[in-house]
């Protein structure tokens, strides 16, 4: 199969690898796998009072395919708004990366771990936000 | 049992690949019940002996060479009967595509299946993951340990599905087992 030259570029040397601190409020940490084929992607989001992403990080257990998506998809997202990555879909990875159909499902992966880590910052908060007794 | 049918040619009814009125050979379904066209009945557990045994026979019936000298659409229905025939025996023989294929209909999941594992299951399975890295030997054992547990519970939703219960939990437990079988492999393509 014939990757494009944008997949391994961030197949070869992924943006954003790495952890960002899972308990800060700030934090948002999405985990997701893929049942097509059992790999699984781990991606946080910290972001800022304004709603603006400021860090992206990811580590993924998965194919080149998944790698490069990760890392595009945290290279779009840092300093954009929530709602931008909230409106962020599969399609747009998939065709900057030029994914062959075998592959949707790994551009698929990184557009769930985006939603996924939004609605863990969404849920941290609302818990802090939540009057105290 | 497959389905009885019209003979294209002669008319008669015919049950199976071939008329056995004129020998004509039948259009094959476009999705044909794989354990149906072996002529075996659904079910878990197989013998593999008597499964080649009988796509050995069912394959003989629609070898193309018995066709070479009939029509060209004729000689293209002995082309497919045997692809047919060959994915049967493939996905009957393997025990997770056996598996997957008895629970949904299909030897495998979708491409855009979106069924996530309970977090808590997908979390150890990025720790392994995790894992594999520093020390390959503990994370294969330790994910081996999962799936003969993952297995066992398959095993025992069959049996059961035997007595008549459901098998509801099976893609669940199925695709448990494609997380760990990615982590005792290493990845894949
Ligand atoms: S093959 Fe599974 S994420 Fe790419």
């Amino acid at each position: 199969m014939a990757y494009s030259d944008k997949l391994v570029d961030h197949f070869e040397n992924p943006r954003n690898m790495g952890v960002l601190d899972k308990d800060s409020d700030e934090v948002g940490t999405g985990l997701v796998g893929a049942p097509a084929c059992g790999d699984v992607m781990k991606l946080q989001l910290q972001i800022n009072d304004q709603g603006i992403i400021e860090d992206a990080k990811f580590k993924t257990f998965g194919c080149g395919s998944a790698i490069a998506s990760s890392s595009l998809v945290t290279e779009m997202v840092k300093g954009k708004t929530v709602e931008y990555a909230e409106n962020l879909e599969n399609g747009a990875i998939a065709e900057e990366l030029s994914l062959p159909p075998v592959k949707i499902h790994c551009s698929v992966l990184a557009e769930d771990a985006i939603k996924a880590a939004l609605a863990d910052y969404r849920r941290k908060q609302a818990a802090r936000n939540a009057p105290t007794a | 049992m497959l389905a009885v049918t019209q003979c294209w040619q002669c008319r008669e009814p015919v049950q199976g690949p071939v008329c056995a009125g004129c020998g004509a050979i039948q259009p094959p379904p476009a999705h044909p019940e794989l354990f149906t066209i072996l002529g075996l009945s659904p079910s878990y557990t197989i013998d593999r002996k008597a499964v080649d045994k009988a796509w050995r026979g069912a394959s003989r019936k629609v070898h193309p060479d018995r066709f070479a000298g009939a029509s060209a659409v004729q000689r293209r229905m002995a082309l497919q009967w045997t692809a047919h025939l060959n994915r049967a025996r493939k996905v009957i023989r393997d025990d997770t595509q056996r598996a997957w294929y008895l629970a949904t209909g299909s030897e495998r999941p979708g491409e855009r299946d979106k069924n996530q594992p309970d977090p808590a299951f997908l979390e150890q399975v990025f720790e392994l993951n995790m894992l594999r890295a520093e020390d390959p030997a503990a994370a294969i054992e330790r994910a081996r340990g999962l799936q003969s547990t993952e297995q066992e519970r398959l095993s025992a939703l069959f049996q059961s599905q035997a007595q008549g219960g459901t098998l509801d939990g099976a893609p669940a437990i199925l695709g448990r087992l494609n997380y760990l079988r990615t982590v005792i492999d290493g990845g894949h393509e």
